[in-house]
């Protein structure tokens, strides 16, 4: 055994293959995240995040492939994978009887700190996530915001090599969210490998530096976020709020593709066609088809939703449009 | 430096060994009460009203109950209350974490597995007593008993209640869904009450179901608690022991199993 | 398919009558059914094997049952058997679609609320049959009485399942809590076992709990299932087809007060 600070403590997937009976929950899922790095995992509901993350921590075990942290096989020794990773479920933590502190110093003692420093941390933790005012208070009394934050500080109280975070962000007000993201991206400035289950697109853009798009079990993109959108560059996206009950417009041939949600059309164009298609916006409001349209750089967004072939909010829009 | 800072630049390569499961262990035992805080003196109360409850309540079947009776009936009261909380409390638990979601973070904690079993083991016993010697109490009161407690009412309890609660454990943890533990686990206690002879003496049997009794534990869980009771009530005290222990050790074998396994 | 301009004139008129309500009944019947699912095999099966077991248990705890006994115990156990479908079941089934959030969803159903109530009577009335039948089929076997079954079985049975369901549906409804309502029906269910004069003549009773239980539906359930298994054991069952009668409508009253309240 090597020198802890020494060793190299990337994380690496390797080919995970997942099934359940028929199902592929994860099919041939490789990738690697190097200590520091913020790494986001997106992708639409059932698209085998959660299985992917159960895998690293021991929960579930891959039918093949390999899941290693350093020099630590986390397939063979779920033992290790527990203490070398933390976990925050995107589901409810067991906090009721607690009290937010005590929780938060408790689960930071289970994972292998000693008490003085788990409690310096903890209330390091509870002022920056800006929670102090609850931090006496019953887990039952939380609400789900506090609760979410409270979850965060128990499993980065002491950290692991590597922090799964799933869906940190959900119902946290606006302006903790931010001190939250300052967290995730300090733990990764610490060393940890910070591995971030989301669907929220816009969020990952500004947070992560590298990401990946796992659609029905595949890894189907990786990049940093502005690599990813590359392909894109010197495109536009021009949005149409088409007037309710309306079908969608016919569309020109420099529109390269468009998607409906509801009555939301979002189309890319080139840049250089930006012109041509505020013309054809401006035509549609005068002829009663559009409410208003919207022109800007395409963002992560679109493609996301280019590469996962549908949007994240409304699987029966394209059928519609 | 930052807390942080400290933190992971001291987090130490994978620990194990018997420190590591101990102060897991003491850990995670801290945690099962913390918990528990809050329910746990309505789960004692709960527990002294089921002890009382049965070792009043089957009296009342009787016209004038013979002692003989009230001695069984007493001292097979004491037995239940150890296995209901084993078989019963435990699953319901596990089954309110599954049902919350809290399953997977539980699991995800880096100890050892089987000191979240040992801890379970430890909180459920701290909730099992008070409601058997309550049982016993009250059946004392009610009935006269001639009770001569002797020592070794302490392996007879400890044998029984580690049997119960790992079973309730290992099925909580094996079957996915919750109903259907339940419904195991509630169907098993009605099965243990009624075709047991616990709270009753073998005598009262078909013979052939009391000789189907020898080969399950609870026969045998009932016989060294009133070996440790009374005097001179019951017989073939070591055989009891020696299947009981048996079982013991093949319960703690299934629970260590089950809460390794992975899908 | 997009929904025409025909369909939906067809839902803007209001339908009311007894046409309506006979259809939204049979609807609701499937709709319990198949939410129920495998649960209803399985509820019959346990039904059966509670009902039987009861019935042979009680014999074991008593050992020398004396004859009378025995007949109170074979007419009383197909009440017994009846108890655990209004008290346990239908209690549990609305505290599963509070935790499931499809409470809110059936109740917002556009069906008389009344069928909706009457055809869970209905599919839990004819979940427990089986299970009465049983339990009175192996209480006549094993204690070697003669029953005398007369017609009165049927508003017997009827109104004593149409209590037990009203009162466990009322009491579900009133007790919001998932948690505490499977509490009670826990705790009625020892009480039901212990405490209770079904399976035990009254007259066994210490006089304050016999007089608790003239007001309590249990005897009086007890009682007019047994009239009409047998021939003069059992005096002034009118009062205690009032008394059924009168704790059925409370059961109703609840219902309809938590349900029709809006606020």
């Amino acid at each position: 055994m090597t020198d802890s600070t020494a060793a190299d403590w990337t994380f690496r997937a390797a080919n995970v293959t997942k099934t359940f009976g028929d199902l592929r929950a994860n099919d041939a899922v490789t990738l690697e995240i190097r200590p520091g790095e913020v790494y986001g995992l997106l992708g639409p509901n059932g698209a085998g995040k959660t299985t992917l993350v159960k895998q690293v921590i021991g929960l579930l075990k891959p039918t093949s492939g390999s899941l290693t942290l350093g020099p630590y096989d986390l397939v063979d020794d779920p033992d290790a994978a527990r203490q070398l990773c933390s976990y925050l479920p995107q589901a409810q933590m067991p906090i009721d009887s607690f009290k937010a502190r005590q929780v938060i110093v408790l689960t930071g003692m289970i994972r292998g700190g000693d008490a003085a420093a788990v409690r310096k941390r903890a209330d390091e933790l509870i002022e920056e996530l800006d929670i102090g005012e609850w931090s006496e208070t019953l887990g039952t009394r939380l609400s789900g915001g506090v609760k979410r934050l409270v979850g965060f500080a128990m499993v980065t109280a002491w950290p692991g090599r590597v922090v799964i975070l799933d869906e940190p962000t959900n119902d946290v007000d606006p302006r903790r969210r931010r001190l939250l993201w300052q967290q995730i991206r300090r733990l990764g400035d610490q060393g940890s490998s910070v591995l971030l289950v989301t669907h929220n697109v816009l969020e990952a853009e500004k947070s992560v530096d590298r990401l990946a798009i796992i659609n029905d079990g595949r890894l189907i993109a990786e990049g940093t976020p502005s690599s990813l959108k590359s392909e894109d560059r010197g495109r536009m996206r021009l949005q149409l709020m088409v007037v309710p009950g309306r079908p969608t417009p016919e569309m020109p041939v420099f529109v390269e593709n468009h998607t409906r949600v509801g009555n939301n059309v979002m189309t890319v164009i080139a840049e250089t066609d930006s012109a041509h298609g505020i013309g054809w916006a401006q035509e549609l409001v005068g002829l009663g088809v559009i409410e208003e349209y919207a022109l800007a750089a395409t963002t992560l967004e679109d493609v996301y939703i280019r590469l996962t072939g549908h949007t994240s909010e409304d699987p029966t829009a394209e059928a519609l449009a | 430096m930052t807390a942080l800072e400290a933190g992971v630049s001291t987090l130490t390569p994978v620990r194990s060994g018997m420190g590591h499961w101990l102060q897991s262990y003491a850990m995670m035992t801290r945690w099962e009460i913390g918990n528990l805080r809050l329910l746990l003196p309505l789960i004692v109360a709960l527990q002294i009203v089921i002890g009382g409850g049965f070792a009043l309540g089957i009296g009342l079947f009787f016209d004038t109950i013979p002692m003989r009776n009230a001695l069984f009936l007493s001292t097979g009261v004491a037995v239940v209350t150890l296995i209901t909380v084993g078989l019963v409390l435990g699953p319901q638990l596990v089954g309110n974490q599954k049902v919350a979601g809290t399953y997977d973070f539980m699991w995800s904690l880096p100890v050892p597995r089987t000191t979240q079993a040992a801890a379970w083991l430890t909180v459920n016993t701290i909730i099992a007593l008070p409601g058997m010697v309550a049982a016993l109490v009250i059946a004392n009161w009610r009935y006269d008993l001639p009770l001569v407690v002797s020592w070794s009412i302490f392996p007879a309890v400890l044998l029984t209640i580690v049997t119960a609660t790992m079973v309730g454990y290992a099925f909580a943890h094996a079957i996915p869904k919750p109903m259907v533990t339940q419904m195991i686990t509630q169907l098993l206690i009605f099965t243990i009450l009624g075709f047991s002879p616990i709270n009753f003496p073998p005598e009262n049997l078909p013979e052939w179901l009391a000789s189907l009794n020898l080969w399950l534990p609870f026969h045998h869980m009932a016989n060294v608690m009133r070996a440790g009771l009374t005097e001179g009530l019951v017989t073939s005290v070591g055989t009891s022991y020696l299947v009981l222990t048996a079982y013991t050790i093949a319960s703690v074998v299934l629970a260590t199993w089950v809460v390794g396994r992975r899908d | 398919m997009a929904v025409s301009a025909a369909d939906l004139s067809r839902v803007s008129s209001v339908a009311r009558g007894p046409l309506r309500w006979m259809r939204s009944y049979g609807m609701m019947m499937r709709f319990d059914v198949r939410g129920l699912g495998q649960w209803l095999a399985i509820g019959v099966v346990v039904q059966i094997l509670t009902g039987a077991g009861m019935a042979v248990m009680y014999g074991f705890y008593l050992g020398d049952v004396p004859p009378v006994i025995k007949t109170f115990l074979a007419t009383g156990v197909p009440a017994l058997a009846l108890i655990p479908i209004g008290f346990v079941m239908v209690p549990n089934m609305v505290a599963q679609q509070r935790i499931a959030e499809t409470y809110d969803f059936i109740w917002s159903l556009p069906v008389p609320r009344l069928a909706a109530a009457a055809s869970t009577f209905t599919v839990f009335t004819l979940l427990a049959l089986p299970g009465v039948a049983v339990a009175l089929g192996v209480g006549v076997w094993v204690y070697g009485i003669q029953v005398d079954v007369s017609p009165m079985i049927v508003p017997a049975v009827v109104l004593t399942s149409l209590m037990s369901t009203s009162v466990g549906f009322g009491m579900a409804h009133a007790v919001k809590s998932p948690v505490a309502v499977n509490f009670i029906a826990n705790m009625v269910m020892f009480f039901v076992l212990l405490f209770s004069p079904i399976v035990i003549p009254i007259s066994q009773f210490p006089d304050g709990l016999a007089s608790v239980h003239r007001v309590l539906p249990f005897f009086h359930m007890a009682q007019v299932i047994r009239d009409a298994l047998s021939n003069g054991l059992v005096a002034d069952v009118g009062t205690s087809y009032l008394v059924l009668g009168a704790w059925t409508v409370a059961g109703w009253i609840a219902t309809a007060w938590v349900v029709g309240r809006r606020g």
